[in-house]
């Protein structure tokens, strides 16, 4: 099981106070998949879906949510599909702010 | 450089270097920017305390990431910002007094705050909750102020200064780090 870092832990902390503030376009799903995404792209570039899955920020998360998630989160610019694929593998991205 | 390699890969040592570093800075500006601020705008508040100390934010952070690990994290940091200011011997009571409640005080605040069945630590089953750290950080300023007030006799106005300058600090502590990450997740980080 992968720890979740600190650096991720903080991430999670400082946007709780952005959602308090009204600052933010994610649901916490859409969010945590993305935080999940950004800190496996650190060991790879190219983020595999099973494995994102497997990480404790999404453990928990009914399937359709997850991928509801990540839809949302390809739609708004914060994931692209990995070159040649159309699913299962994603780059973490830009968000289109 | 083997031995170099060692040291970068020890955790503790990091740790120990990302937050006494934040310590250092939070307390520069504070002292070195804020206060001659606050000295400029609102002169008759006559007391030492700083209306915004931004290193009381390093310290509840710290401990909410670290738990007690925090006191090793943040004891470099803090004896060279407290060093530099007070220019006293380590020996001297009150420098190693107001050290050891500094370093001290915010992982006791956590573990007191569990103690009392109220958890706002940093753990992967605890939701992110701001406000809970902010909770933790108000306690922690209250037993900073009056252990301080044990071992310096500060007055009412500088305990409340105090109390003021911690919470804020942690507030804006929270901002700025919140504004930080923000821009640079738009910047793609």
């Amino acid at each position: 099981m992968i720890e979740t870092s600190k650096i991720a832990q903080l991430r999670r902390l400082l946007h709780s106070m952005e959602e308090s503030l009204g600052l933010v376009e994610l649901s916490s799903t859409e969010r945590d998949v993305y935080y999940a995404a950004s800190e496996l792209s650190e060991q790879d570039r190219i983020v595999r879906s099973d494995d994102l899955q497997e990480h404790p920020l999404i453990n928990g998360v009914a399937k359709p949510t997850y991928f509801r998630a990540l839809k949302t989160l390809v739609k708004l610019g914060y994931l692209h599909h990995a070159a040649g694929t159309k699913t299962g593998k994603y780059v973490v991205d830009l968000p289109s702010e | 450089m083997p031995h170099f390699k060692c040291l970068k890969n020890n955790l503790w040592f990091l740790e120990m270097l990302a937050v006494s570093i934040a310590y250092i800075l939070a307390f520069f500006l504070t002292h070195y920017l804020f206060y001659p601020l606050q000295l400029k705008i609102i002169p008759e508040f006559d007391s030492l305390a700083n209306l915004l100390y931004l290193p009381h934010g390093v310290r509840v952070l710290a401990a909410w990431l670290l738990g007690w690990r925090s006191v090793v994290a943040i004891a470099a940091g803090a004896f060279v910002s407290q060093n530099l200011l007070f220019e006293q011997p380590i020996w001297d009571f009150n420098f190693f007094g107001v050290f050891f409640i500094g370093i001290v005080v915010a992982p006791l605040a956590f573990s007191l705050l569990k103690f009392a069945k109220f958890d706002a630590s940093a753990r992967e089953e605890n939701p992110p909750c701001w406000q809970c750290v902010m909770v933790v950080g108000i306690f922690a300023s209250l037993l900073n102020a009056l252990l301080a007030n044990l071992v310096l006799g500060t007055l009412t106005i500088d305990f409340l200064g105090y109390l003021v300058g911690d919470v804020s600090g942690l507030f804006f502590l929270v901002l700025i780090l919140m504004l930080v990450f923000r821009q640079m997740r738009a910047w793609g980080y």
